[in-house]
């Protein structure tokens, strides 16, 4: 396995999964364009461009170490979001002629500036130049959420907050030299093109479309890789992995529905459980890739720990919720209390060497273990008033998602195989269990 | 500066402030006996003989190690009866609690003079008594929630934690500990004090009982020694912890009438902060002792950065007092602004947040890598946001006519973020800094208080003095 040719293929994949989402959202966009005001218009547009930089500052990335040549399409990103929230914040004229202003300066300079200065100089005037910029279109973005909270403008919060994912990972020693960031790499893309793809639709949609497209991207191009390599072992795995994770995923949908419709706490957690374990097949094979059996990447054991964290806690007050119904906000404190602390007793910061995550498995274990007791008293009750379908249905739904959880953590205590078998089963419950029937596209309203 | 004196005289502060509040009950029990049944009578009786015998302990056990341990298990026990009176339903059962006691304390005293080796499954035995008061609590406030069962269950918590220091002998090693011997008593006291009145007494008399029982020993100890750091710094903190009371009082008559979240949240955040400058100046008491600044010229102490080694237990304790303080103080600004859905959002993500940093900064988690200070950073950002968020609102009530009270919105922040201050930063400022800060915040908190808050806070300060007939 090569890592940069697995982000290199990553990166394209991306370029061409955001064209397509992009596509989408221009498609959606015209037809709004009578019924909107020139200013709202402008803003979306703006929107589109910026998100569809983000993946093309990844690309250049993985092509690329070099920060000069990020030069150009960071500052188109800023610009193009900056020139979106002051659309949205105000109707002001003034203000969008010094915005457009400010956008043209800052590109020119971007562009002529290393002509006439030497490296270093521009370097550091850029960079100021653009994290003024960038911290105000946080502000800005944030203080337009909280005054009227939209999909819309969540979207605009979301995507400054990849952007400083992506500059994280770009600014510090440039993909190449770090392997152990590739959990985040795709991350920004998978939100810029959820968001895109979704855009004047209901936004139940992004929680799918950002796992599927988080989970294609890294799962083809560690595929890809490996079929390249003739690893076909590793092939293997993933393709089991993706089963996996494709199985999780056509049912996310289900729930967000309901979530939304009903109001309900219920699949909410469900939801969030099964985005959570889609990604944890995700990370466990890009682990697996990549590490097993020689080098054992920290980071990756921590993501694979916050993501198995999450699943479980969600799982079980996904059981507990189904009785408890006034007193669940308290157990749903508790439990973010004690999810944190396992989360961040698990990282390398905290534990230094002296202790590792399988010494915390007990007390995920115990957190198991309320769950199947709350599964269980649930599954009676439903068997009590007659819906035994319902009841066996319900019951290997949630025992598959967690079970999944179960085989990452002691994946490498147990034979590949076996893990791979694991994973292609759990896929099966899943798709028998789900209430949603498997299609080959998702629905798209 | 001597900590057997301290801890001596904190022992002694102890049985006087239960002495004085077992006077005090004694007036509200004559006013109320007539009214109540007769196994509430018991229930109460056995509860002030109780606290007398429980907080006699801590003292006995400094002079006469074997007695106070065998005083504080009957105090436990008659705790346990007089719980046990009110809990049960049938005769028969408080009749069987009743003998059960009688059985115990007669067994202590018979294994203590006849059979010293067998103390220890007396122990055990009172280990399943205070486990059973915390079921019995835990059950009445399911049943119906009040300050009683509330009081029970930390009040056993607290035994455990009493026991622990004074049986493994810990207290005689770190006698910095000596505030923990202080808490129960407060807490019992003020309970005894407010029985029959508002609850609400009971957070601040804990708050005034547990300043002064930490205070007094500090203060008498360090004037014997002639040391002016300590005791210009107590000084100042235990007056700072008075000037809290005043706002505390009225918050807590705010969240009862109106229900709202803010005042809820201020009184939170003033409870804890109280707490945390007493804890504070015990601890800075201690890290002084460790520096070679005693018996330094007041003069040149004054403009002395003291730097001691602090106890990093009582530390880490402030932290969380500090960490619920300031996140308390940040939900009482979200809380006057923003919706209901909002604060629970914000609730959700600051546990998160605060559970972060409790591990981080954790003895065990943190293993002498990073100082807290490290973590202040972080911490920073939640005190901006409030600030922020206070400053809107007091813009606000300003646009809006009511500059008064925008004044005092302003002072009160002040006076609140002085506190913190000396709290986080004490061991970076000179002494006189530190000093500087208290006597601030004391000024601004009282200048911040409505009219009617100092005119409410005489009322408590005048039913101390009233005959019983009044009392309401």
């Amino acid at each position: 396995m090569d890592f940069v040719t697995v982000v290199q293929i990553g990166a394209t994949l991306s370029l061409a999964v955001l064209a397509v989402s992009l596509t989408v959202f221009l498609r959606r966009v015209a037809t709004v364009r009578g019924k909107v005001t020139s200013t709202t218009f402008r803003a979306l547009v703006f929107f589109g461009m910026s998100s569809f930089m983000i993946g093309v500052i990844v690309v250049v990335a993985a092509f690329t170490n070099d920060l000069t040549a990020q030069r150009v399409p960071i500052t188109i990103f800023v610009v193009t979001a900056m020139a979106s929230i002051v659309h949205i914040a105000t109707d002001d004229r003034r203000v969008h002629h010094a915005t457009y202003v400010t956008a043209m300066v800052l590109l020119l300079a971007a562009v002529t500036a290393p002509l006439y200065l030497p490296p270093h100089t521009t370097q550091q005037l850029m960079l100021f130049s653009l994290f003024v910029s960038f911290i105000m279109v946080m502000i800005l973005s944030v203080w337009v959420f909280w005054s009227s909270p939209s999909p819309f403008t969540g979207s605009l919060v979301a995507l400054g907050s990849s952007f400083i994912v992506v500059w994280g990972v770009i600014a510090t020693v440039g993909i190449a030299g770090n392997m152990e960031l590739m959990p985040v790499i795709f991350i920004p893309i998978a939100i810029a093109s959820a968001v895109l793809a979704s855009i004047l639709r209901p936004w139940r949609m992004i929680p799918t479309l950002f796992t599927a497209v988080y989970a294609v991207v890294n799962l083809v191009s560690l595929g890809v890789n490996a079929l390249m390599s003739s690893e076909f072992f590793t092939f293997g795995f993933v393709a089991a992995a993706a089963i996996a994770a494709l199985a999780t995923i056509v049912s996310i949908d289900f729930f967000v529905e309901q979530a939304t419709s009903t109001q309900a706490v219920v699949p909410t957690y469900i939801a969030v459980s099964l985005i959570a374990v889609s990604m944890l097949f995700v990370v466990h094979s890009m682990e697996w890739a990549f590490a097993y059996p020689s080098l054992i990447l920290r980071t990756f054991v921590w993501a694979e720990w916050i993501l198995a964290n999450v699943t479980i806690a969600s799982f079980m007050l996904a059981g507990l919720a189904t009785f408890m119904t006034k007193s669940i906000r308290h157990v749903r404190r508790i439990v973010l209390a004690i999810t944190t602390t396992l989360i961040v007793l698990g990282s390398d910061f905290a534990s230094a060497g002296r202790w590792t995550v399988e010494a915390l498995v007990p007390f995920v274990l115990a957190e198991l273990a309320i769950g199947v007791y709350a599964y269980v008293r649930t599954a009676r009750r439903l068997r009590k008033l007659g819906a035994k379908r319902a009841a066996s249905h319900f019951v290997a739904f949630m025992s598959s998602i967690v079970l999944g959880a179960l085989v990452v953590l002691v994946s490498f205590e147990i034979p590949p195989v076996l893990t791979m078998v694991l994973f292609v089963m759990i896929a099966l419950a899943l798709t028998r269990s789900s209430p949603r029937r498997p299609k080959l596209l998702g629905r798209t309203h | 500066m001597d900590y057997n004196l301290v801890l001596s005289i904190a022992a002694h502060a102890g049985f006087f402030i239960s002495l004085f509040s077992v006077a005090l009950f004694h007036r509200t029990y004559r006013f109320v006996a007539p009214t109540v049944g007769a196994r509430t009578r018991h229930s109460l009786v056995l509860f002030a003989v109780a606290a007398l015998w429980y907080t006699v302990s801590p003292l006995i056990s400094l002079y006469f190690f074997d007695i106070g341990r065998l005083v504080f298990s009957l105090g436990v026990a008659l705790l346990a009866n007089s719980v046990s009176e009110i809990y049960f339903e049938s005769d028969r059962a408080v009749v069987a609690g009743r003998v059960f006691t009688v059985l115990y304390v007669i067994m202590s005293v018979a294994v203590f003079f006849y059979a010293r080796h067998l103390f220890v499954i007396m122990g055990m035995v009172m280990s399943l008594i205070i486990i059973a008061m915390m079921y019995v609590a835990a059950k009445i406030h399911m049943v119906s929630p009040s300050p009683y069962s509330v009081s029970v269950f930390a009040i056993s918590g607290l035994t455990v934690g009493l026991a622990y220091l004074l049986h493994t002998g810990l207290i005689f090693n770190n006698p910095q500990y000596f505030a923990i011997l202080v808490l129960p008593t407060s807490l019992i006291s003020a309970f005894l004090v407010s029985v029959n009145r508002s609850w609400r007494h009971i957070v601040n008399l804990t708050v005034v009982y547990f300043a002064l029982g930490t205070s007094v020993p500090l203060v008498v100890a360090s004037l014997l020694s002639g040391e002016f750091g300590i005791y210009s710094l107590v000084m100042t903190g235990a007056m700072a912890v008075m000037a809290t009371v005043i706002p505390l009082n009225y918050f807590l008559i705010e969240a009862g009438e109106t229900r709202a979240r803010t005042p809820y949240f201020l009184a939170v955040t003033f409870f804890s902060l109280a707490f945390l400058i007493s804890t504070h100046y015990v601890n800075w008491a201690f890290a002084f002792g460790t520096t070679p600044y005693t018996n330094t010229d007041p003069l040149v102490l004054l403009f002395t950065v003291i730097r001691g080694q602090w106890d990093y237990m009582i530390v880490y304790t402030d932290w969380l007092l500090g960490l619920i303080a300031i996140t308390s103080f940040l939900l009482a600004g979200i809380a006057t602004t923003y919706s209901e859905k909002a604060i629970n959002r914000a609730i959700d993500a600051i546990i998160v947040f605060d559970t972060a940093l409790v591990v981080l900064g954790a003895p065990p988690v943190n293993a002498g890598r990073y100082e807290l200070n490290v973590l202040y950073v972080p911490l920073v950002l939640l005190i901006v946001v409030a600030v922020i968020t206070f400053a809107r609102v007091a813009i606000q009530l300003r646009r809006s006519g009511q500059g008064t009270v925008a004044r005092r919105f302003v002072l009160f922040i002040m006076g609140a973020l002085s506190m913190g201050m000396v709290a986080m930063f004490s061991d970076r400022l000179v002494l006189i800094g530190n000093i500087a800060l208290q006597l601030t915040a004391i000024v601004l908190l009282t200048l911040s208080a409505p009219a009617e808050a100092i005119e409410k806070f005489g009322h408590v300060v005048r039913w101390l003095r009233r005959s019983r007939r009044e009392v309401r």
